[in-house]
């Protein structure tokens, strides 16, 4: 009897140890604009936030993304731009994020 | 005699101090409420003219509606009451209401469905004669119980020419 529960014990371990590791992901929203011919220099940003017990009180973390992707084509135009919104959850109800990515491509001297 | 005054004092003591620990509680939780939770449901990054977001004016714009939570608020008006009869036509009058407020929607039900409609007039009333771009569009809710506000954030560069 002893041994049983141990080992149910440490199947359940086992098991929120694996789930705690895993985490899920999900996509929240995604836009893509109009894709251009010139394909050569992809562009990147991120914005990234950690909840903790989902408390979360503004999202102005996303404000700058635009000036995150200017800076890295100062010269050009930033087109066909995909931007991915997705939610992240690490353990349930402890721990969740929120993922903005956003990627184009930089065409110069448009 | 005697016991009977320690016990009404005890009595007395004990509902006071609950009393207290209640408002203590309330007190602490009343700023994270007031304050609200932002719930971000939807952005996106439109297309970048880089020499408008550097060197133009940057502007934002804030659009929002009250959102009212009907689900909450039939919650709330239960436990106001202890009347039974009260509290079956509660949940009745909250359970027709949400047979028409189905299908899928980001945040709470709002009483103007067309409020985003002046997103447009307002981002050619920030630049009326210059290049924008730059756009990033963000639909949010600040909820608070019962009511939030359904917002639609708009941050976006004016160039001048």
């Amino acid at each position: 009897m002893k041994i049983q529960t141990s080992k149910l014990l440490f199947s359940l371990g086992f098991m929120l140890l694996m789930g705690s590791q895993a985490g899920c992901v999900h996509l929240q929203s995604l836009s893509q604009s109009t894709i251009p011919s010139e394909r050569t220099q992809m562009v990147r940003a991120e914005a990234y936030r950690f909840y903790f017990l989902m408390f979360n009180f503004n999202n102005d973390y996303v404000n700058d993304m635009a000036e995150q992707l200017a800076n890295q084509c100062p010269k050009g135009h930033v087109k066909g731009v995909l931007t991915k919104h997705e939610g992240i959850t690490y353990f349930p109800i402890i721990a969740h994020a929120t993922r903005v990515e956003a990627r184009g491509y930089c065409v110069a001297g448009q | 005699m005697r016991h009977h005054r320690a016990l009404r004092f005890l009595h007395d003591f004990s509902s006071r101090l609950r009393f207290a620990r209640i408002t203590v509680v309330a007190l602490s939780l009343t700023p994270m409420l007031l304050s609200g939770c932002a719930i971000m449901h939807h952005t996106q990054v439109g297309e970048i003219d880089s020499q408008a977001v550097l060197k133009g004016r940057r502007f934002e714009i804030l659009i929002s509606e009250t959102g009212v939570n009907f689900d909450e608020a039939a919650r709330v008006g239960k436990a106001l009451t202890q009347h039974q009869q009260t509290r079956d036509d509660i949940g009745g009058v909250a359970g027709i209401i949400s047979l028409f407020q189905m299908g899928p929607r980001t945040g709470n039900q709002v009483f103007s469905p067309m409020y985003a409609d002046k997103a447009f007039d307002l981002i050619r009333k920030e630049c009326p004669r210059g290049v924008v771009s730059g756009l990033v569009s963000i639909r949010e809710t600040a909820k608070y119980p019962v009511v939030s506000g359904e917002i639609v954030k708009i941050i976006g560069y004016c160039r001048e020419t």
